[in-house]
């Protein structure tokens, strides 16, 4: 039985996906708001693969999906900040509280 | 956990540690060691002779992000490639062809960004 | 195992003070640099997880690639900025409220795991785990990993064609 358990590793997990959170819904840069969301699947990821090795059926699996979680975080961070760009063409701005042509 | 596995890891603990310590104290010797003189014209930023005339973090062209997208994309596809490779022997046939379509899916990316002229920089 | 505790300590400290720094800094490629050290410390927590493989892929693509393209994607967008600049969207009160109701989720999610222990351990995770990864992705996980392929592919086509649209007006430097 080793000190370290599950619980420790989920409640890092928890404190740094609340970061992400808080940050995703206050930060004015869009492409801080990006990396935040990174940060949250990065906490996802720590959940997965603690599951995997703590968990009530212990196996490969997290790993893998852990994997994937990273593959298609990747993806997201590719495309969104394509978004971005495409975006700071025409509004020539990256900040978060000025895009806001819908509410006019 | 096996032992052998949490102290093979104390090596790289250990580098760490080295590559940690040995820029912060030659930094740090540095310091204490050569004079300290400071003069408006050397506080400029060093341009091989001509004055700075605005901030150097000026705004970058597009064509950089697509260099850096490509590699993040290529990236990602090395990660899958290496446990393939470990367990190639093991695998057989069949993981030979789900790798030649993962590949190929990529290099019709590849040639797709080969097409709209991403790749050269002029 | 009091090694494995102290270790976990560290990376711990390290992966937090990233994320309080990243949130409290002001200069956008600061917050970049601070997120650096949270991602390489979740990598040693992966290793201290028995996840050899996914530490170094963590390294690899957070620390290298994401980093990279983030600071590109900075670079790219940086307009005059002016000193003192605010960081943050909304009031103070908004602020409040979001960090009330995010400090609540907290609380709710750690209610419910700070006691959860299955008891068990996946002991021989660490023994050739890059291999472990191989056999079962490439065996149970076949159609994941292909779709994983298309999902790269959809990802490279549309970030070019979202990206690239300004070549042909753009003046050449």
């Amino acid at each position: 039985m080793s000190s370290v358990s599950l619980s420790v590793y989920l409640v890092l997990a928890l404190i740094l996906f609340c970061i992400g959170l808080y940050g995703a819904l206050t930060k004015r840069n869009t492409v801080i708001v990006l990396i935040c969301i990174e940060l949250m699947l990065n906490a996802v990821n720590i959940n997965l693969v603690a599951f995997a090795k703590y968990g009530a059926h212990p196996g490969i699996t997290g790993q893998i999906f852990a994997l994937f979680t990273i593959t298609v975080a990747a993806a997201e961070a590719a495309v969104g900040l394509a978004a971005l760009m495409a975006l700071y063409r025409n509004r020539k701005t990256v900040h978060i509280d000025e895009i806001d042509s819908l509410k006019h | 956990m096996g032992n052998v596995y949490a102290n093979s890891y104390l090596i790289v603990f250990v580098f760490l540690c080295i590559g940690v310590l040995l820029p912060v104290g030659a930094l740090t010797l540095g310091k204490l060691l050569r004079p300290h003189v400071p003069s408006e014209a050397k506080q400029t930023t060093y341009e091989s002779g001509n004055n700075p005339f605005h901030d150097s973090r000026v705004q970058f062209q597009v064509r950089y992000y697509m260099f850096a997208l490509l590699f993040v994309i290529f990236d990602v596809e090395t990660v899958f490639l290496y446990p393939w490779a470990v367990a190639y022997n093991k695998l057989g046939l069949f993981a030979l062809i789900e790798m030649l379509i993962f590949v190929l899916m990529l290099v019709l990316g590849l040639i797709y960004a080969w097409k709209k002229k991403v790749l050269q920089w002029m | 195992m009091s090694g494995e505790y102290l270790a976990f300590l560290a990376l711990a400290l390290v992966a937090i003070t990233g994320g309080v720094l990243m949130l409290n800094l002001t200069k956008v490629v600061h917050m970049v640099i601070a997120l650096v050290f949270t991602f390489i410390s979740i990598a040693g927590l992966y290793v201290l997880l028995s996840a050899e493989f996914v530490a170094v892929v963590q390294v690899l693509i957070y620390s290298g690639a994401v980093t990279i393209m983030m600071l590109f994607g900075i670079m790219l967008t940086r307009h005059q900025e002016e000193e003192g600049e605010k960081t943050t969207t909304g009031g103070f009160w908004r602020k409040a409220l979001t960090a009330i109701a995010v400090f609540a989720f907290g609380i709710a999610v750690y209610l419910g795991v700070y006691r959860l222990d299955f008891g068990e351990e996946g002991a021989r995770l660490h023994e050739n785990n890059t291999e472990q990864i191989g056999m079962a992705l490439y065996s149970h996980y076949t159609i994941p990993f292909e779709i994983a392929s298309v999902i790269l592919l959809v990802a490279l086509v549309g970030a070019i064609i979202l990206a690239k649209k300004d070549d042909e007006g753009a003046p050449k430097s």
